[in-house]
């Protein structure tokens, strides 16, 4: 599975209740989740994702409550994977446990920016141009 | 879960010895913030964090409790004490069953060994927007707070309740002070209602609530608007939490936000014992 999209880049210690806040978790509905994913550090998110589009971001990420709804929110927005120096406990195991692929890799994080286009993404093989 | 298995993957363990008597009004969540302030968020990352040592035996069953709720917080899979007279009295007063005591095997293997000299943590508040955004109570300076917020499954337990009541007995909250006490379970509230503690809050100008997460998420009530500060027994202080990105959270322990209750900004439970 090859995959291609725009890079949304963030920094350390993305936390769950930045990816999907609180205020929305009375709906489970994926979709929905999905309108406010990152909207409280990254207002435009929701309006510029784009099917296969990339998170990009730097330690921690997912770091917080074991609300799967955050690993949810990202990946009915559309993101193909998340790439970042590595992940928080419970974020990690709930993106595995719903199928939303991550992958730790610092020289990507490193040489991505906000807005750069990513394309010939092979996760079988974990590697990207 | 389908399948009816679950994955598993084994952390490696970093070992925190604890020594020394922690000082008047320095409890678990303390020596927490301090734990985690000096390791960062993600300084467990998917590891286990042993907590030994003689200092252990100054600390109560709620103190334990608080601090393994968030070694989560450090990024830990879970916090673990050794069984020691404390845990054994306490376990005797509610196992329905048998139990077993597993301890750390003598040549155990551990990414990490840290010493904490307990009686050098003075009261500690995380500052926004991180837990491991630490200050000792002296730092802090002049902060007034809007709300105060005492429970919630990091200290909202038998132990923060009386504390909470010895400090607020016979004093009122500042002007304007909206302090929310919720007890963590309905056994926990009757304690507190037998004891009379939940008049105590009540004539202090508290708001008592059922047992629930409520505040800590922004669930509901005490949501907080622009610009609005708290301080919080919680157990994260991440942007936009309990309510609006632009306010922010304080985390401490029940002793501090009692007092802050009072005095309406950050202070040390023995300014107001003082008299403020």
């Amino acid at each position: 599975m090859k995959i291609r999209g725009t890079a949304f880049k963030y920094g350390d210690n993305v936390d769950t209740d930045v990816i999907i806040p609180a205020r929305h978790l009375n709906s489970s509905d994926h979709e929905e989740l999905s309108k406010h994913c990152m909207e409280d550090i990254d207002k435009c998110f929701s309006d510029k994702v784009k099917e296969g589009d990339f998170i990009v971001a730097g330690s921690n990420f997912g770091c917080g409550s074991s609300r799967e709804h955050a690993p949810i929110a990202i990946k009915a927005a559309g993101i193909s994977c998340v790439i970042a120096y590595s992940f928080a406990r419970i974020f990690y195991r709930n993106a595995i446990n719903i199928g939303l692929p991550i992958l730790e890799c610092k020289e990507a994080v490193k040489n991505i920016d906000y807005g750069d286009e990513l394309y010939n993404l092979n996760l079988q093989r974990a590697n990207y141009q | 879960m389908v399948s009816g298995t679950c994955w598993m993957k084994v952390p490696s363990a970093i070992r925190f010895s604890l020594t020394g008597k922690p000082q008047k009004w320095v409890g678990g969540k303390d020596i927490i913030l301090y734990i985690i302030g000096m390791i960062g968020v993600d300084g467990a990352c998917y590891q286990s964090m042993e907590l030994i040592g003689e200092g252990i035996k100054h600390l109560s069953m709620d103190d334990r409790f608080t601090m393994a709720n968030m070694t989560v917080e450090a990024g830990a899979k879970n916090g673990i004490f050794p069984v020691d007279d404390v845990t054994v009295r306490y376990i005797k007063q509610r196992a329905a069953k048998e139990y077993a005591v597993y301890k750390a095997d003598e040549d155990a293997e551990y990414r990490n060994s840290y010493h904490i000299d307990l009686s050098a943590i003075r009261p500690t508040v995380a500052l926004p927007h991180l837990p491991e955004n630490i200050r000792a109570i002296d730092e802090i300076g002049d902060i007034r707070i809007d709300q105060v917020v005492i429970g919630s499954c990091t200290n909202g337990r038998t132990e923060d309740m009386r504390i909470t009541a010895q400090i607020l007995k016979g004093r009122k909250t500042a002007k304007g002070m909206r302090l929310i006490i919720i007890p963590a379970t309905q056994n926990i509230y009757l304690t507190a209602l037998k004891e009379g503690w939940i008049e105590t809050f009540i004539r202090a100008g508290a708001v008592v609530s059922t047992p629930t997460c409520g505040p800590c998420l922004g669930g509901h009530m005490g949501i907080l608007a622009k610009g609005e500060k708290t301080v919080a027994t919680t157990n994260r202080n991440f942007v936009g939490r309990m309510g609006h990105p632009e306010s922010e959270i304080y985390l401490a322990s029940p002793a501090v936000a009692a007092a802050t209750a009072i005095a309406g900004r950050i202070v040390n439970p023995e300014d107001v014992e003082g008299g403020l």
